[in-house]
């Protein structure tokens, strides 16, 4: 059966094995084992490699995750879109002195924020937008500079990204007059940073070689993961990230 | 008069459609036809059967309903919403109290402890903000939930209520600074605590609760623990979080969220008339919504098409839910016979028959027993509304057939 935002399967109800339940861990170990055997050198002498991935999302029926319908490209691939990955570790350089500023637009249609997950450097701006009849809001209590503004149709308000939060605090987005709408602006001091395609892809160049943390948060799905990845000179990681529900927060192990 | 369910029958702890499912299933192999799936669950999913999404729909986020998986009569907590107008206040539980002060012969000031020494007393409640409904971005406050506290009507009645009281006023442990008269030369700021009223006969009611518990769980803070009022078949916002003090008072209680906020405009028809009138909100309507939509395989050019939803009111009681494709004929859904339970929600489904691909509105309408129709957009009572409070018109669902 093909899929399409309008279709859906309907979750299948059928028990499944303690094998079965237990798949999507020991797929999420095998590929984490493979990981450690991907990284390829290449004929280029750097002091810097390259990671490139795929984050999937793999689906247990017993356990439902009720946001896979937005995020989740296909049950067959499980890409997961709109995932943010960032490395982290002591010496990670955070200065990249030939980029420009940039501005992301954030807008509000049909009720919501598009996009909805946002990363960008230290420095760069967001302009919120409304396209939307309906009188909006964007606030947020977070970060050094809380604000709150009402918006119009075709109103605008740029909030400039002084600080920043890293994966672990985001600015947490939300309209006061529509508590479903929400949405977060990640910020980081470096750029090896992204948010995940509609294939559920990331990818670095001008990695610095060393022993980094992956680290990676779906915050309207509350997922998240790390692990330890070793950046070698001219070296490519590769890596396929397999979650289950064993990655939602406060999920027990 | 609530059903009361036996320990053996706790809706919480087993009546998912899936659990249901599983079961009627398992009895179907086992060949135990007495078996039969309970009256309640959704005819199973076919094979092939596919969830159809809404329309130009926001994504649902945490502690909202999602109306398109639900499944659960009591709602799970991560779809629970929690609405607040002076935030979330900060306290220590440990030094909580809750005073009954005003027109009381015998006024009182209670632990948590002393409360829950009190008699015990379960309530199924759907709960649902007066604003859920205004709007696309705002469809999905509401939830049921079996309530755990101490009646309030023995306690008032053991305070000795002096016989010319006439209201019963709730404040929360909330408070804000609320500017009145602004920018004019009597401009006055005051610190005040969020507070509701009702009169005494509404507070004596048997129904109300002082909770302590949701689903048998204490209540999160964020939605009123330790204390907060259960004000069954009323709004949310009757339903004060955080209570500390109970003032029985004989005039009206005229603060913000009862006098000046929560107040519905509406428009009335008097003659050639219409004259502007306006109400606090208190009681729920009547209401009812399509949840989902699935679909099987096309045949022939057509789809076949199945609709479910919940209907839910003041108590009242919920007679017939119709549903309606397109300008087709409004036809009777099938009730779930249980769970049920006076002020909780009621599931209801039907198959829509074979449909042609391309874009559709399904509706749902609510009928309760006295014979009430859940209005349109283009009726008076909602066309001449003109607050976004009590958004209880019947809700179109738009969506799209693929072949």
């Amino acid at each position: 059966m093909s899929f399409s935002p309008t279709r859906n399967r309907f979750p299948s109800t059928k028990r499944r094995s303690l094998a079965g339940r237990l798949a999507p861990t020991l797929l999420a170990t095998l590929f984490l084992a493979a990981i450690a055997g991907a990284t390829t050198r290449t004929e280029t002498a750097s002091a810097t490699g390259r990671i490139e991935g795929i984050v999937r999302y793999a689906p247990d029926p017993d356990r439902p995750w009720r946001f896979s319908r937005y995020y989740v490209k296909d049950a067959r691939s499980g890409f997961l879109a709109e995932t943010i990955v960032a490395l982290e570790g002591p010496g990670l350089p955070t200065t990249q002195t030939d980029r420009q500023p940039q501005t992301v637009t954030v807008n509000q249609v049909d009720f919501q924020f598009v996009p909805e997950t946002v990363a960008v450097r230290v420095g760069d701006n967001i302009r919120f937008t409304n396209s939307d009849e309906s009188v909006h809001n964007v606030m947020t209590s977070d970060g050094p500079k809380p604000f709150n503004v009402n918006m119009a149709k075709d109103g605008e308000f740029v909030h400039h990204v002084g600080s920043a939060g890293g994966i672990q605090e985001p600015l947490r987005l939300g309209c006061v007059y529509h508590g479903g709408m929400r949405a977060w602006i990640f910020s980081f001091d470096h750029p090896w940073f992204q948010a995940t395609s509609r294939d559920g892809r990331f990818s670095w160049d001008n990695v610095p070689a060393g022993r980094w943390t992956l680290r990676l948060i779906h915050p309207a799905g509350r997922l998240e993961w790390s692990q330890e990845v070793e950046v070698q000179a001219g070296g490519t990681n590769k890596l396929e990230i397999m979650l289950s529900p064993d990655n939602i927060k406060g999920t027990k192990r | 008069m609530d059903l009361t369910l036996s320990s053996t029958h706790r809706p919480d702890k087993q009546i998912t459609r899936r659990a249901a499912l599983k079961t009627g299933l398992a009895a179907m192999a086992l060949g135990a036809t007495r078996f039969s799936a309970p009256s309640w669950a959704l005819p199973a999913p076919e094979p092939g059967e596919e969830l159809v999404s809404f329309l130009d729909m926001p994504r649902t986020g945490e502690n909202r309903l999602d109306w398109e998986s639900l499944e659960q009569w009591i709602t799970p907590q991560d779809q629970v919403f929690n609405v607040q107008h002076y935030g979330i206040p900060e306290f220590d539980p440990a030094d909580f109290k809750l005073t009954i002060t005003g027109m009381a012969a015998k006024p009182r000031s209670l632990s948590l402890s002393d409360l829950r020494a009190l008699p015990k007393k379960d309530q199924l409640m759907t709960l649902e903000c007066s604003g859920n409904g205004s709007s696309k971005g705002f469809m999905n406050a509401v939830y049921n939930s079996r309530w755990t506290g101490t009646p309030l009507a023995p306690l008032l009645e053991q305070c000795g209520i002096d016989p010319r009281a006439k209201e019963i006023v709730f404040f929360g442990k909330d408070t804000k600074v609320e500017t009145l008269r602004k920018d004019t030369p009597r401009e006055l700021a005051i610190e005040v605590p969020f507070g509701r009223s009702m009169s005494v006969e509404d507070a004596m009611n048997s129904n109300l609760l002082l909770a302590y518990e949701r689903n048998g769980n204490p209540l999160e803070k964020r939605n009123g623990a330790p204390v907060r009022l259960i004000v069954p078949g009323w709004y949310g916002v009757a339903n004060v979080k955080w209570l500390t003090r109970i003032d029985i008072r004989d005039r009206r209680y005229m603060g913000r969220y009862m006098a000046r906020d929560y107040v519905t405009v509406r428009g009335e028809r008097n003659g050639d008339e219409t004259q502007f009138v306006e109400t606090s909100v208190g009681r729920m309507n009547l209401k009812s919504v399509v949840a989902r939509v699935t679909r099987m395989p096309t045949r022939n050019g057509a789809i076949p098409l199945k609709a479910s939803g919940a209907a839910w009111d003041d108590g009242t009681g919920i007679a017939r839910v119709q549903v309606r494709i397109d300008e087709g004929p409004w036809r009777d859904a099938t009730l779930d016979a249980t769970p049920k339970s006076t002020f909780s929600w009621t599931f209801f489904s039907i198959s829509l028959g074979t449909v042609p691909p391309g874009k559709h509105t399904i509706i749902s309408r609510a009928i309760d027993v006295n014979g009430r129709v859940q209005p349109s957009a283009d009726d008076d009572e909602i066309a001449l509304k003109k607050t976004y409070w009590e958004a209880y018109a019947q809700w179109p669902r738009e969506i799209e057939l693929e072949a």
